[in-house]
């Protein structure tokens, strides 16, 4: 196994704000087909948000904040099959009920990294597809950690089904989306006047900038690919193709094996 | 943040703030209410009497107040900035009380009234409560009205209309309000 480190592709990054209209509810705004602001700055104290305001009349106005990423990550080995990942990213601050998931985004930047984040990409998260169980709040990530130092991380460990997207996609990226868990991955209305907030560090340089971590089996002979262990190759028959071959002999025993002739 | 410690800006045709978060303007009135201000004001005060207006904003619906026939207008404003706007407005009119605080603090110092309107902004402490206070500020036959921020027959605050009036508008881009028919509610008690 070896480890590489993908860093978010640059100006593929940013936030993406919903401000609901009068009469709007929670779950129009948060399934609107376009936000109404895009944010590109690297610190971005509101980059998660759910949040209810109370405006003209006692009326209730319901905003939504995600952040995208897109990573490139045709930096790995030809043939190499991921097995274990971690997203991180460095917070700015936090506030409310603000337990934070991490979700496919399966349209934002165009599908590929070839467009800029737009308003329009608000509405491609894609909720049904969660890559990271992994929620501030729980046990296992109780803080959302603020800084641009290492004590400001906050790691995501990928599950099966981002792992399964880089794998299956080509060439290899994920992209991934950070939501407020409690009010916009559950749809459960924020309380009247009531703000969540998670802030990020969009960083597009050095240590810490947004990044996934990826452990990886390398392609080739005694490598596991695509789930087939070597133990599971018939390495008898490569080895007889190969002692032919350096023979001289005209017709070998065996002419292919998973691929190799 | 509270809406009482916004900063807000005041230009001819409308008073805002612009969040520092989201860099998003909030307007909290515009000059394009003037046909709907005069409605709400006309229709609190086709009886005469003692008028309390809850929200002086731009002062529009007040100008209107002024302009009927009324004995006292009483006025409660809870911004700072406003509430000053409201002083410098009432200094050459006699008849007009002006009262800072959210109106659920200051409920205690209000009596019952011939005419109300209620056009408030921002979180106020007990705004859910207003639907049950209300028969207490409103004396035998007085006429009541509230923003509306719906565009059918119904309103936010939960209160019973007797009637709606439909009255068409254009707003100005915003994100209070943006519909072409404005609900004015009517009720009396």
């Amino acid at each position: 196994m070896a480890e590489i480190t993908v860093n978010v592709t640059s100006n593929r990054q940013g936030s993406v704000l919903k401000t609901g209209s009068a009469a709007q509810d929670w779950d129009d705004v948060i399934n609107s087909s376009s936000g109404t602001t895009v944010s590109s700055g690297v610190n971005q104290s509101i980059a998660i948000r759910a949040q209810s305001f109370v405006d003209r009349g006692s009326n209730e106005t319901f905003s939504c904040t995600r952040s995208f990423f897109y990573f490139d990550c045709s930096s790995l080995p030809s043939g190499a099959t991921v097995t274990a990942g971690t997203f991180t990213v460095n917070g700015v601050g936090n506030s409310g009920t603000n337990a934070v998931t991490l979700i496919e985004s399966n349209k934002a930047f165009g599908t590929n990294g070839g467009s800029a984040l737009s308003v329009n990409d608000f509405d491609t998260a894609a909720f049904e597809d969660q890559f990271s169980s992994d929620l501030r709040g729980s046990d296992t990530l109780n803080t959302w950690n603020a800084g641009t130092g290492n004590s400001g991380e906050n790691d995501f460990q990928l599950n099966s089904t981002a792992i399964g997207k880089i794998n299956n996609s080509n060439p290899k990226q994920l992209v991934c989306a950070l939501v407020n868990f409690n009010f916009d991955y559950s749809e459960d209305s924020p309380g009247s006047n009531t703000t969540a907030t998670n802030g990020v560090y969009f960083n597009t340089s050095g240590n810490f900038m947004p990044k996934l971590q990826l452990v990886y089996d390398e392609g080739g002979y005694g490598n596991t690919i695509n789930g087939i262990t070597p133990a599971a190759a018939a390495s008898f028959d490569v080895w007889q193709v190969n002692q032919y071959n350096l023979k001289g002999s005209e017709t070998p025993l065996a002419t292919a094996v998973n691929g190799i002739e | 943040m509270e809406f009482i410690n916004r900063n807000l800006t005041f230009t001819e045709n409308s008073i805002y703030y612009i969040d520092p978060d989201t860099q998003e303007t909030h307007y909290i009135m515009m000059d394009w209410e003037k046909p709907i201000m005069k409605a709400h004001a006309d229709y609190i005060c086709s009886n005469g009497g003692d008028i309390l207006e809850i929200g002086f904003g731009m002062g529009i619906s007040a100008d209107y107040i002024q302009a009927n026939n009324i004995n006292s207008h009483t006025i409660v404003e809870c911004h700072p900035q406003v509430y000053n706007k409201a002083q410098e407005w009432a200094e050459d009119k006699p008849n007009v009380n002006i009262i800072l605080g959210d109106w659920y603090d200051v409920r205690n110092f209000l009596n019952a009234y011939d005419g109300l309107f209620f056009d408030t902004w921002g979180y106020n402490k007990n705004g859910a409560e207003f639907k049950d206070i209300i028969k207490y500020l409103m004396r035998k036959n007085g006429l009541a009205t509230w923003w509306n921020s719906y565009n059918k027959e119904d309103n936010q605050l939960g209160i019973k209309a007797d009637s709606y009036d439909i009255i068409p508008v254009k707003p100005s881009p915003n994100l209070y309000f943006n519909y072409s028919e404005y609900y004015l509610p009517k009720k009396q008690f």
